[in-house]
């Protein structure tokens, strides 16, 4: 059998494979870009959310962090589990650590200013005058830290002798001095926190990695057009070349006829004037495409 | 010739076909994800800084009996001398009562275990929180060698060749002993043991007389003071991690473990530990993360000291102690 014949036909088949594998193959890379892009798209909803009870957290009403706790731990499982770019994945785990020592940070600081702004009476009206200068010196730092000399107000904190012995209200001072302490060193470092969360572009990052990512969707998407094309282009041509065939086996074979009728008109010779040949040229009768009938 | 040559085409479109199939399946075959019934709580929201634990909880049971026979089988170790439940007895606080735990061939850890009681309830797990979630902890105490010494290779085997287990794992899901199951099976349990129904919580959701007179000033104190700075929310902790010695120095018996710092090597993360939760806290001596104190008050006065700058009077340290065996409770029974 000559093989080479059927050239067109492999190359139907050669075409309808390529194609088809194209498309199968454009569904599983649909699939995984759509998976890569799940956790993007609900870390795009829940980053807001967490910022939002994030900064929400220095309020005096917020009393617990369960709230803001749920959401670290839905937003660090998402990060864990997104596949974005070396500077992405940098800013999710900065955005990530940043966020825990920011709570850390506030939420103390809610509780010093609170304690230190308590007041207690004595009967010393020396030491009174002392915590109360501390205190609006405190206040007065809180309220425009770059204005005050902190230097200063750390050195007069640490010269504070605390005697257990004569002073009643030591307990009160050494409070009032170790929050302010607290207070000095962790307020202007909490607000680099909270600008540096505010002005952190992790939103923008998202949208950036889920635009590359529905581009390649688009992409995966006409590259899935061309292979239900292709492959259904492939099975036609099959189609009309086994067609093409079929009608070239049918010419041949009425050629065959054709000449059989001529030949054995031929060999009839003298009788030729009482037998009428009739050569069926439709397709109708194919089955018997040469009729011969005796004239009588 | 003419059927031949048909029958050669057809032969040769399902050749063809077979191509992308085989492609379709194969890349199929790994992103099966089974659908999972998650465990549900109904959350009961008080105003303050202390939320009760739910009282209802919709879990599915027959993972969660799994999980049990799973946390006591001493198959889960090297040399099938140990179980989960070896360090953590959940009817006795979740934890082992040893300073430090004790593993496979006697090895002791290096730190403190903790109760595994309403531990969902966590953000994060261990003392320095490097596990983000409950299963993501179970690989820890398996393979660590101190702990479990194990691998998920030889504890499939061994579950495998049990009867009951390998039976148990088929029917939940037809994959059968899996590491995935494994660790469903476990979470499923853990989340399971909660305790509601506290004092405190009785409290909370409006019985007054829940709490002696004691235990309410103890609550008083404990708001006031700042306690609740850290430890607050449903878990009364677990919800945040903190500095040991936030404001003042701490005593020398904790000071050498340096908790999330050395994982991260941040100078901010210097002696920071997940806060721990405060329930059960009366049946979880000893203390912190190296069980260095073994009694409440002096785990009390060292909080009072070195998270909030206050030498607690006598009075009020006995107050709070009242108040932390308020936090107490049985594990929820689920059917
Ligand atoms: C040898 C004793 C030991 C065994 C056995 C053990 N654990 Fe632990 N577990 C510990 C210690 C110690 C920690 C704390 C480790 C740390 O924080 O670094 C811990 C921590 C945990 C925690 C975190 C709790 C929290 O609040 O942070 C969970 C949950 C837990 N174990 C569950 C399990 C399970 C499930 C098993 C069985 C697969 C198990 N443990 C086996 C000793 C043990
Ligand atoms: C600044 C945050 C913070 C404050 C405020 C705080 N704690 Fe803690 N607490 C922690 C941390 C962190 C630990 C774990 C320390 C460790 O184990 O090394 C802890 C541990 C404890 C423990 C031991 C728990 C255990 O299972 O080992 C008790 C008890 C406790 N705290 C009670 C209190 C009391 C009472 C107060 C108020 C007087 C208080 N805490 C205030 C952060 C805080």
């Amino acid at each position: 059998m000559n093989l080479s014949r059927y050239i067109p036909e492999f190359a139907c088949l050669l075409l309808f494979t390529f194609f088809s594998s194209l498309w199968v193959n454009s569904l599983k890379e649909d699939k995984t870009t759509s998976e890569k892009l799940r956790p993007l798209l609900a870390l795009e909803k829940l980053i807001p959310q967490h910022e939002v009870e994030l900064l929400n957290a220095n309020f005096s009403d917020q009393l617990h962090y369960d709230q803001l706790a749920q959401l670290q731990s839905e937003v660090e499982a998402l990060v864990f589990d997104v596949n974005v770019g070396d500077t992405a994945e940098q800013l999710f785990k900065d955005y990530k650590e940043t966020s825990l020592s920011y709570i850390q940070l506030t939420s103390m600081l809610k509780t010093s200013q609170r304690l230190i702004s308590e007041n207690v009476r004595s009967e010393n009206t020396q030491l009174m005058n002392v915590s109360d200068n501390i205190r609006l010196e405190m206040f007065s730092f809180i309220s425009t830290p770059d204005k005050t000399d902190k230097a200063t107000l750390i050195k007069l904190l640490n010269s504070f002798e605390i005697d257990r012995e004569q002073q009643s209200n030591w307990r009160y001072l050494q409070l009032v001095k170790l929050h302010s302490l607290f207070i000095l060193d962790n307020y202007e470092l909490t607000a680099t926190y909270r600008r540096k969360l505010i002005g952190m572009p992790v939103i923008e990052a998202i949208v950036q990695e889920r635009a590359l990512l529905q581009r390649q969707i688009r992409r995966t998407d006409i590259k899935r057009f061309v292979g239900i094309f292709g492959s259904v282009s492939g099975l036609v041509l099959l189609f009309i070349v086994v067609i093409k065939r079929h009608e070239y086996a049918l010419k041949e074979t009425s050629e065959q006829h054709k000449e059989f009728a001529t030949s054995l008109m031929n060999m009839l010779g003298p009788h030729a004037g009482k037998v009428q040949v009739e050569l069926a040229q439709d397709n109708d009768n194919k089955d018997r495409p040469i009729q011969i009938r005796r004239r009588t | 010739m003419h059927t031949h040559y048909y029958i050669s085409l057809i032969l040769g479109i399902f050749a063809c076909s077979a191509v992308p199939l085989s492609l379709y399946y194969l890349s199929n075959e790994q992103s099966t994800i089974q659908a999972e019934q998650a465990t549900v709580y109904h959350f009961e929201k008080v105003s303050g800084a202390i939320q009760p634990i739910p009282r209802q909880i919709e879990i599915d049971t027959r993972w969660v009996s799994l999980g049990k026979a799973l946390f006591i089988t001493p198959l889960l170790s090297k040399n099938n001398t140990i179980s989960c439940s070896s360090c953590h007895l959940v009817d006795f606080g979740g934890d082992d009562g040893f300073p430090v735990s004790t593993g496979i061939d006697n090895a002791e850890g290096e730190r403190n275990s903790p109760t595994v009681l309403n531990s969902s309830f966590n953000f994060r797990q261990f003392w320095d929180g490097r596990a983000s979630s409950l299963s993501d902890q179970i690989s820890g105490p398996v393979h660590n060698p101190v702990e479990m010494g194990s691998s998920w290779a030889e504890i499939i085997k061994k579950l495998s060749a049990d009867i009951y287990f390998s039976r148990a794992f088929l029917s939940l899901d037809p994959h059968g002993v899996t590491r995935e199951n494994i660790v469903k099976a476990i979470t499923t349990y853990e989340e399971s043991l909660i305790t509601p129904d506290a004092p405190i919580d009785r409290y909370l959701l409006g019985d007054n007389t829940a709490l002696t007179e004691q235990q309410q000033r103890g609550l008083h104190h404990f708001i006031n003071h700042g306690c609740t700075t850290c430890h607050q929310g449903i878990n009364i902790g677990g919800n945040m991690y903190q500095k040991l010695g936030r404001v003042n120095t701490i005593p020398d018996i904790l000071i050498k473990d340096l908790g999330k710092y050395q994982i991260t090597k941040k100078e901010q993360d210097r002696n920071v530990f997940k806060v721990p939760s405060l329930r059960n806290v009366a049946d979880t001596s000893p203390y912190f993360h190296n069980g260095a104190v073994d009694n409440l008050p002096q785990a009390v006065r060292i909080m009072a000291s070195a998270q909030l700058g206050r030498e607690l009077p006598e009075q009020e340290v006995e107050d709070i102690v009242a108040l932390l065996h308020a936090f107490s409770s049985k594990v929820i029974e689920v059917q």
